[in-house]
């Protein structure tokens, strides 16, 4: 494998982990909003 | 590796007490870092929608890059040297905030991302390179750069 192709791959997969690694941290400070609103107003 | 003993000397410098003692110094330095801050994302965003096929389709994305890449650079060292006197201003109340330590470990995926894997694919001919990589690297590329500025302004609110 040259490098040109090991770059591609690694790429391929680094943004696929970067695109779930973003959801995940995104859910959290969602999450965390949807908390403080909660406790603001609880009713 | 715990980084206390990094931030109790940070905050007991001579740096943080001309921050903590001059507001005009922290608001100029503030300024720059900024400043840089706009530099580097519109680096980023042009290097990358450009890459996507986007904006300026007339342009060689090559040139884009290459030429963009120069001025992230310079973004990235203001932007290194301003945070590290702005954070030696409240070093402590940093080293407890999570969003804090969200963004520098991102800013240091960032970092490691494009010198490692994005600078050195991209100096090969565009065309050669398989149209996938090139999309995942401007996508990756603007996932991480948004989640460090993102981090960072929640800062302030955390």
């Amino acid at each position: 494998m040259n490098k040109k192709t090991m770059l591609e791959r690694t790429v391929i997969v680094f943004g696929v982990v970067v695109i779930i690694g973003a959801i995940w941290f995104y859910s959290i400070q969602v999450g965390d909003t949807l908390e403080i609103l909660r406790l603001a107003y609880p009713d | 590796m715990d980084l206390l003993f990094l931030f109790e000397w940070l905050d007991s410098s001579a740096l943080a007490s001309v921050s903590k003692a001059y507001g005009g110094v922290f608001a100029v330095v503030q300024m720059f870092h900024l400043l840089a801050m706009s530099v580097m994302g519109g680096m980023i965003l042009v290097s990358d929608l450009r890459l996507l096929g986007i904006v300026l389709k007339e342009v060689p994305s090559e040139t884009i890059c290459e030429n963009a890449q120069k001025w992230f650079t310079i973004g990235l060292i203001v932007m290194v040297i301003s945070g590290i006197f702005m954070s030696s201003a409240v070093a402590m109340k940093l080293y407890y905030n999570q969003m804090f330590w969200a963004k520098m470990i991102s800013l240091a995926i960032g970092v490691i991302f494009v010198y490692t894997i994005r600078r050195p694919l991209l100096r090969y001919a565009h065309d050669s390179i398989n149209p996938w990589a090139i999309r995942m690297t401007a996508i990756s590329s603007l996932t991480i750069w948004f989640i460090v500025a993102a981090s960072g302004r929640w800062i302030g609110f955390s």
